[in-house]
């Protein structure tokens, strides 16, 4: 696991931020959270999706923010020009014979058992592939020679072509480059203005069709995210911009235009670095241990922290693996706006088809005729019109609606309205249940010893019994759960990775350490060097290895010593028996180990202090409700509980379950027998 | 008592613990057809031998998985806390050789198994005449390593003989250990999950469950097949034999009926059994039934033993379709499987026109290398040829991907490379192979080796003489061809299923077969 600081830059840089700004565009509203010495502000704008830059433009100006401020921003540009295919007319070029690995794939079908499906276009099409006469062999020795003059060719063809953007992925380019940046460099000489991403750059790991898809996906997305990028540093009155990564770090503009491919799924990244930031500020690092649980519309998104962020390098988007370091989080289609059906076997259902935005679920009284996840949270009481209506709608009306609708599902699987209502909630924290489930049990960790960070419009509502059914004994209600997203940004540190192919065994590296020296040197200076070029000359550096049995296929990722000897690497080396055994429960060390990949993070810690709140011991005090809902737990009888305001509650308070705490952007349900108390940061945790 | 709601909640509950065990599996294995192409399947079973939920990645493990079971448990008479059994045969409930299951019984609070949890996968070499041990047998002790149910650990003490005895049998025994450490490890986890269930929700609850959830998809199946046109159907199509250098065609015919919510496969008048590796155990052609009846359900209903209760499969004995001892089975699986679904198919395509697709590239395009690397050390190498997808009335065909009962991933070529004496020149899509029609059949896939040692291949393949059929005035795929290319650049075309050795310096092409078209164009 990355990010254990093993080395800091003499180079200090003590010099604390005192103002920085999170911006976070979302497909409905753009969130601000701005700190400036000490306090926060928060607002919302509508977003525009024409031009993002128009709402961040008129936030910073509500906000009156001054050009020195830092702003981070996470955006969706590379995410969507993905998902809608919008991307640059780009080329790829391969070794000969092998253009048609991106079209081939992993050569399985999506579906197993579907007689008639839709084929799977790949991301650059037939007419834009080409292959170059050369080819390397497994130890790197070349065996078919680069002919310059056929570049040359293929430039004139692609200039012809009016490509816009190129990836260049040579076989074996991972342990030889050469290739690759010898066309390069030729092609860049001829088409100077056109960005070019090499494989051996982007992400040099073995496996060709990973690999091509990667390289293929940064050249896609890195015009328009460069353009996207120019018009907001010209639009914007802030030099310092800086954006946010899939990996939860931060990266400047320069980087971000070149690496685009490195922000595709950084959509869901801000949560949870809000949520381990904001913990980590309370305890020490090692102690915080936690499952994020963001609840949305559609999709659920979950994250688990056990003393840092955990990340992976098996993305996905839009059916394309993408093998960049990302936070590992894994997402389930169940969110409020989930549809509850009856299907053919009489079982209940909820999604993956949502009620989304609009009609939305019946309640919002907008001709929405199927029950949702909200429906069910409302006939069951959890949910009350006047949370998220406004004032002046026909609530008698919508409440009519949505008891009709869910009495025609009633009938459907033969239980009472309520029944209903209580088993789509069910059904919904089932799916998300799988979902934390996929990220604790199954890495081999105990939820029971995590703490649930629940967020999203409709995370704090199922928080409660999602955490009962984990066993999880205390969740962690933040101050301001609906932009926890632009949060997550103000905290995030600014870090890089590059990894480097060893693909050796421990016994070859204790003969010689500096086959596995030199490379990890190699990047670590690299990354160094653009480090100082951006001016962050205060830095820690921390290495991982990628490891296995020889003959196994998926590594095992092991946090690294910073320095290179027999020591460290017979360390590394029980370490791995050690993950091995808890991940798989078994290890064999009498099996040869190889090391795959070392991968090398910098990071400078976000220095921004924290809000300023004061520390001294505030006395307990029990606070009593503004006013009471009737909500069920079970069908039999309703339960009287009382409303708290979140807004009303200061440090110290403490008050039980059952309630409900509303506030602006969601509401909390704390079931019978947690106990709820309001810390110095007016987070509230919630414990049985 | 059956509840809507716990109903779909035991769903998940069942299928997670199913997936968990493949991902474990796929996660530690060590031979390249496990870790890299996904060639295996996890279940678990209800103490009486009925599935409860699949994890499959492979269809021909479909009907094959609750057989083996069944036989297991004829053959195992006292079930103790911690006992492992393994087994291959395919008279006692294997497929092929190569296929190895491993059963492991579940105790909640009984003296007989409550559940079982079970793997199966393809390892890559089982011994026998030929590396990779699908040889082009004509009775099964050429095949390999026969292992009958028997169990490998007793109250959690491995037989340390057995796995002796069996390591020594095969060509790449570290490799196998590995694999089979991987089984156990998904056992191990599936175990466990099943141990946690009972603890949080009860033995009552979540057997009561197990049972509610066959009722469930039973009931998905029988909605689903009432839907079907009623009526019946006959079929035929061709498995290619090489005898001798002579092509012998081998006959597969189904008559489907299909009548209210029942549906009946009747393969009587399909040939008898024969000295060849192309015979099939009764599973392998009731995992192909299975697999076309799954297609044919809704996408998401859940697989266990409920899904095929309203399914009748007639085979003769003794016949290519339901072999006997001591006939040789090893493409049974891998090749008449998937001529089954072809046949099927056809005869569906009369019943119900607009749903059933043209023929696909009807073969897995079986590649086996072996040998000695220069350490000494034997090598064996296994894998699968993507190919075109048949044309169906709404879309067309997928180019360069597995069809019907086979879903493998292909070992990346990088991979490959650095750990086997030989290289890939080209992975390319055929153009030109699919089908022609108003939708066009998808393309087969050209790969091509190059021979750096002196080693043995083998090669099962099927539709090099008789194309993947088109339909409708759609028109036929393009047969696959299997190429030697000599150091003198000289091409020589192989027969479908060969096993020869091949020097230095030589290069094997495989074109495989497209898929046929659909409608006039």
């Amino acid at each position: 696991m990355p990010n254990n600081p093993t080395l800091s830059s003499p180079l200090a840089n003590k010099k604390n931020k005192t103002e920085i700004l999170g911006v976070d565009v979302g497909g409905t509203f753009t969130d601000f959270v701005w700190l400036k010495n000490g306090s926060t502000k928060i607002i919302k704008e509508l977003s525009t999706p024409e031009d993002p830059s128009k709402a961040i433009l008129k936030g910073i100006e509500k906000l009156q923010i001054s050009t020195g401020c830092e702003l981070i921003h996470g955006s969706t540009v590379a995410t969507n020009s993905l998902l809608e295919r919008q991307g640059a007319k780009t080329a790829l070029i391969t070794s000969k014979g092998f253009k048609d690995v991106l079209a081939i794939g992993r050569q399985n079908r999506p579906k197993l058992y579907s007689l008639e499906q839709e084929a799977f276009a790949p991301l650059i099409g037939d007419d834009l592939r080409f292959e170059l006469d050369e080819r390397i062999d497994s130890d790197g020795n070349i065996l078919s020679a680069i002919d310059e003059d056929e570049i040359r060719q293929l430039a004139k063809t692609l200039k012809k072509m009016d490509v816009e953007s190129i990836a260049i992925v040579f076989l074996f380019s991972f342990i030889n480059p050469a290739h690759e940046i010898l066309t390069k460099n030729v092609l860049q000489g001829l088409m100077p203005d056109i960005n070019i991403s090499i494989s051996s750059e982007i992400l040099p790991e073995y496996r060709e069709y990973e690999r091509s898809v990667t390289t293929a996906i940064n050249s896609y997305v890195q015009p328009v995210v460069k353009k996207y990028l120019e018009n907001l540093q010209k639009q914007l009155p802030i030099n310092n911009i800086r954006i946010m990564q899939s990996s939860g770090g931060t990266i400047g503009i320069d980087k971000a235009s070149r690496q685009a491919a490195r922000l595709a799924l950084s959509g869901p990244a801000g949560g949870v670095v809000g949520a381990f930031k904001a913990v980590k500020s309370k305890k020490h690092a090692d102690k915080v241990k936690l499952i994020t649980f963001d609840m949305g519309g559609t999709s659920t998104d979950v994250a688990l922290c056990s003393g840092n962020i955990s990340r992976s390098s098996e993305g996905n988007i839009a059916g394309m693996p993408l093998r960049l370091p990302i936070i590992d989080i894994h997402t389930v289609g169940a969110g409020g706006g989930s549809i509850a059906w009856v299907d053919r076997g009489g079982a209940l259902r909820t999604g993956p088809q949502s009620a989304g935005a609009n009609p939305g679920p019946v309640c919002y009284n907008r001709k929405g005729k199927n029950i949702t996840v909200t429906d069910a949270n409302l006939i069951s009481g959890r949910l009350a019109l006047e949370d998220f209506l406004p004032a002046e709608s026909n609530f008698p009306e919508a409440t009519a609606n949505t008891s009709r609708a869910m009495q025609t599902l009633a009938t459907k699987i033969n239980k009472s309205e309520i029944a209903t209502a209580l088993g789509v909630l069910k059904v919904a924290n089932a799916k998300m249940e799988r979902a934390i489930r996929r990220v604790s049990i199954e890495r081999g960790f105990d939820p029971r010893e995590f703490t649930l960070i629940p967020f999203g419009g409709a995370g704090p509502m199922h928080a409660c019994d999602i955490a009962e059914n984990m066993e999880i004994n205390c969740i962690l209600l933040l101050a301001n759960p609906g932009v926890l997203s632009a949060t997550g940004m103000t905290m995030a540190d600014s870090t890089m990775d590059k990894s480097i192919a060893i693909m050796k065994t421990v016994d070859k590296l204790l003969e010689k350490p500096t086959l596995l020296e030199k490379p990890i040197h190699l990047i670590q200076q690299k990354l160094e060097q653009e480090f100082k070029q951006s001016k962050i000359f205060n830095y820690s550096i921390s290495t991982e290895l990628d490891m296995r049995y020889l003959g196994q296929s998926f590594e095992l990722t092991v946090n690294f010593s910073s320095t290179v000897d027999r020591t460290s690497i017979k360390q590394v080396e029980q370490a791995f028996h050690a993950e091995h055994l808890e991940r798989y429960s078994f290890k064999n060390e009498n099996s040869a180990v190889e090391i795959v990949n070392a991968r090398v993070w910098i990071k400078a810690e976000n220095t921004m202090p924290p809000k300023s709140i004061s520390t001294q011991k505030i006395p307990k005090r029990q606070v009593s409700a503004t006013n009471q809902r009737e909500i069920w737990f079970d069908s039999d009888k309703a339960t009287t509980v009382e409303i708290f305001k979140r807004e009303t509650l200061e440090a110290g308070d403490c008050f039980y379950g059952p309630a409900l705490l509303v506030q602006y952007d969601t509401t909390c349900l704390i079931k019978k027998g947690w106990k709820c108390t309001v810390d110095n940061d007016l987070d509230i945790w919630i414990k049985r | 008592m059956m509840d809507a709601i716990t109903l779909e909640i035991y769903r998940h509950r069942f299928n997670g613990i199913a997936e968990e065990m493949g991902l474990t599996l796929k996660r530690t294995a060590y031979s390249p057809n496990i870790k890299e192409r996904e060639d295996f399947s996890c279940a678990i079973f209800y103490g009486t031998g009925k599935l409860v939920a699949q994890a499959a990645h492979i269809p021909v493990h479909l009907g094959a998985m609750p057989d083996c079971i069944e036989k297991t448990l004829a053959a195992i008479d006292v079930w103790q806390e911690n006992d492992v059994v393994i087994l291959n045969d395919p008279f006692e409930g294997g497929t092929h050789l190569p296929d190895i299951t491993m059963v492991s019984p579940v105790f909640l609070d009984s003296d007989l198994p409550d559940f079982f949890v079970a793997s199966r996968a393809h390892h890559a070499d089982i011994g026998g005449m030929t590396p990779g041990s699908l040889p082009l047998s004509t009775e099964i002790f050429q095949e390999g390593l026969i292992i009958p149910p028997v169990k490998i650990h007793q109250q959690g003490v491995p037989n340390e003989s057995l796995l002796k005895l069996i390591l020594r049998n095969v060509r790449t025994p570290d490799e196998r250990k590995g694999d089979l450490s991987a089984q156990l490890a998904a056992h191990a986890t599936g175990e466990r999950r099943i141990h946690d269930l009972c603890e949080k929700y009860g033995k009552k609850e979540i057997t009561a469950y197990a049972t509610n959830l066959q009722n469930y998809s039973e009931r998905m199946a029988t909605a689903a097949i009432s839907s079907w046109p009623d009526g019946s159907a006959v079929a035929e199509d061709f498995l290619e034999f090489v005898d001798q250098d002579e092509l012998k065609l081998i006959r597969i015919i189904v008559k489907i009926t299909k009548a209210d919510d029942k549906i009946c496969f009747d393969f009587a008048g399909s040939d008898k059994q024969g000295m060849h590796a192309l015979n099939a155990v009764r599973s392998i052609t009731k995992s192909a039934c299975y697999y076309v009846v799954r297609c044919l359900l809704d996408d998401d209903i859940p697989d266990n033993d409920g899904c095929f209760r309203n399914v009748e499969i007639i085979t003769e004995k003794e016949s290519l379709l339901d072999a006997s001892a001591p006939h040789a089975v090893a493409a049974g699986n891998v090749e008449t499987s998937q001529r089954i679904v072809d046949v099927l198919l056809l005869a569906l395509h009369k019943l119900m026109p607009d749903k059933i697709p043209a023929a696909s590239q009807g073969s897995m395009n079986n590649l086996l290398i072996g040998g000695t690397k220069p350490n000494g050390k034997a090598f064996s190498y296994y894998e699968t040829i993507a190919g075109g997808t048949g044309a169906g009335a709404h879309k067309d065909g997928l180019s360069g991907v597995h069809s019907h009962m086979t879903n493998t991933l292909n070992t990346p070529v990088e991979a490959l490379e650095m750990n086997y004496p030989f290289r890939i020149k080209r992975y390319q899509l055929r153009g030109g192979s699919g089908g022609e029609g108003k939708h066009r059949g998808g393309e087969g896939v050209i790969r091509e080796y190059e021979i750096l040692l002196p080693c043995t291949i083998t090669m099962l393949s099927e539709r090099r003489e008789t194309a993947p059929w088109g339909l409708c005035g759609g028109e036929n795929g393009k047969v696959g061809r299997n190429i030697l290319i000599t150091t003198e650049q000289e091409e020589i075309i192989l027969p479908s299923k060969f096993s020869r050795g091949f020097k230095a310096g030589e290069c094997l092409r495989i074109e495989t077969p497209g898929g046929g078209g659909y409608g006039d164009f």
